[in-house]
């Protein structure tokens, strides 16, 4: 047990500590793009977090587009199929994904239709059908109708969103910003700038960007996670502890209140 | 002013939280019970049906913690009815934990939390209605099927005396109803007094000084237990919740049982059946109308 309370200190201390500072990647060739920035690069999830808004900011070569893109690794996910039984909507199996981002956002300076070939945003996976082509279904006849619905949910939470006209162009400068949610899970995201011209991309500059929860926040998630049991030992002492308190509080100011009434008080009942 | 929840993974008003703990407590206090309306209120600001039950039924047993001790030694609690009602009520627990994973598992938990509310809350509204509009008249039918159930508890094996209450039934009573109860405290996070209270005051018969100590003994390591289990099965409990409903309700009930002693019971409790009936009838809405996308994403992260 001791060991335990050790690693979860440990690892408290590890999320808590400076972050390493994440820099341009290599593979990128940035071409006309001189510059990109980000006002947080390291989210932290304190208690008071209710979600974030990221100011992007960068400069272009005259004469070109902006599209900006956050996401995130793609990942496997299992969704329950809803369908109607009678009155009632409910679960009537699996359908699983693959390769889906927790965030996926794109914002650009004009529409993508007008300004790259489709060909280029399959290639970059831009805009909602560059992302479905990226999307994999795994046995679903309907995989097209599944892709849509998986989108349209994403969409609903925040976490999805296509702005046509979210960067704004001043000159060589452009500039926009993301909203991450609060529902959007700790992890690494990336936020990629391409500066387009003749309906090409012609050069990619990426700044990654990480959410990750830190004190109280992190030292809850790793023990629930991790030592559940612990965990649920925590939670019935600490619930306990607040309405032993609370109890204790209340009984005080009745005797200050009032004279001690008659034989000893009991509470009738709990919640 | 928001706060970040870190199990139930979203950001919540601690204003309006707490408010939802003080209705609670309110109407706790001023009717005796009310500590069903937790996760169901939790469910209407957002939170996760399953995170939901599990994060209230902590806070039942952070609320029961005090009470249980004063009944202790003031003696009012059957320790040995008490401890078979536990033994009933881990299993059934365990066993309620375990549904829970399965139906997480398949992706209709949601569904299975909610009708449960909508047919228990309707249950509650319909009886506690009538009560208030007839609270003077006796039900003539409940007695005969009361003393059909007592005959049939008396044909039980392993009758036994039980002291502190003065009855004498089997030792199966109690670990049925505590079982029973530990299957509804797992998957709606209610505390099960409604159940408990009114079965050992009507049909064992024990005085009711100690129905209230031993319900509340056996509410405390029930809902103790199930949040054990629920944080090492499913990972739903929010402590951050629980806590903060817990301040909320501690405060309610204060004011309920003030509220109490000036105002009508009847006219109060005709006031909350309609209001228990609304939720219902929201819940039941929910079930019924087409969702916004076919697809729900499963479980938590």
């Amino acid at each position: 047990m001791r060991g335990r309370w050790l690693a979860v200190g440990l690892g408290v201390l590890v999320c808590c500590g400076p972050r390493q500072a994440w820099g341009q990647d290599a593979r990128d060739d940035a071409g006309p793009l001189s510059s990109l920035t980000v006002s947080d690069r390291d989210i932290e999830v304190t208690p008071r977090y209710s979600g974030e808004l990221v100011r992007v900011r960068g400069t272009a070569a005259r004469g070109c587009d902006v599209v900006v893109r956050l996401s995130a690794p793609g990942e496997a996910v299992t969704f329950s199929r809803m369908g109607k039984v009678g009155p009632f909507w409910l679960s009537l199996g699996r359908v699983q994904f693959g390769n889906v981002p927790s965030m996926y956002k794109v914002k650009s300076t004009r529409p993508l239709l007008s300004i790259l070939s489709p060909q280029e945003q399959l290639r970059y996976h831009l805009g909602f059908r560059g992302l479905r082509a990226s999307l994999t279904v795994q046995d679903e006849p309907e995989s097209e109708l599944y892709l849509n619905q998986l989108i349209t949910v994403r969409e609903a939470a925040g976490l999805y969103a296509v702005d046509d006209t979210g960067v704004t162009l001043d000159g060589e400068r452009f500039a926009t910003s993301f909203f991450w949610p609060a529902g959007a899970p700790p992890g690494r995201y990336q936020i990629q700038a391409m500066a387009v011209r003749n309906q090409r991309v012609i050069g990619v500059r990426s700044v990654p960007v990480e959410v990750h929860e830190v004190g109280i926040e992190a030292f809850i998630s790793a023990l629930a996670r991790a030592h559940g049991i612990l965990y649920g030992v925590f939670a019935v002492a600490l619930a306990g502890a607040v309405g032993w308190l609370m109890n204790l509080l209340f009984e005080t100011v009745r005797r200050k209140g009032r004279r001690p009434p008659p034989g000893r008080f009991i509470p009738t009942k709990g919640v | 002013m928001n706060i970040y929840l870190p199990i139930a993974a979203m950001d919540i008003n601690v204003l309006w939280l707490a408010c939802a703990g003080i209705a609670v407590g309110f109407v706790q206090g001023l009717l005796g019970s009310g500590g069903f309306l937790l996760t169901p209120i939790l469910i209407m600001m957002g939170v996760s049906p399953a995170v939901a039950a599990a994060s209230g039924i902590n806070a039942i047993a952070g609320a029961s913690v005090s009470g249980t001790f004063a009944h202790l030694k003031a003696g009012s609690v059957d320790v040995r009815m008490g401890l078979l009602m536990l033994v009933g009520g881990i299993s059934g627990g365990a066993l309620g934990t375990d549904i829970v994973r399965m139906l997480r598992a398949v992706g209709n938990l949601d569904l299975v939390i909610l009708a449960c509310y909508v047919i228990f809350m309707g249950v509650i509204g319909v009886t506690v209605f009538v009560e208030g509009l007839a609270s003077h008249v006796q039900g003539e039918p409940q007695a005969r099927v009361e003393s059909r159930l007592q005959r049939m508890l008396q044909r039980l094996p392993l009758q036994m005396r039980f002291r502190v209450s003065g009855v004498e039934t089997s030792a199966l009573t109690p670990f049925l109803l505590g079982g029973f109860v530990g299957i509804l405290a797992a998957l709606m996070g209610v505390g099960g007094g409604f159940i408990l209270i009114p079965a050992m005051a009507y049909l064992l018969g024990m005085p009711m000084r100690v129905v209230v100590g031993t319900s509340l003994f056996q509410m405390l390591f029930t809902a103790g237990s199930v949040t054990l289990m629920q944080a090492a099965t499913n990972h739903t409990v929010d402590v951050a919740l629980a806590g903060i409903l817990l301040v909320g309700s501690a405060l309610g009930a204060q004011l309920g049982a003030r509220a109490a002693q000036r105002l009508r019971a009847a006219q109060l409790k005709v006031v909350f059946s309609v209001l228990v009936l609304a939720m219902a009838v929201k819940m039941l809405n929910g079930l019924l109308t087409t969702p916004a996308a076919l697809l729900m994403e499963l479980g938590g992260r």
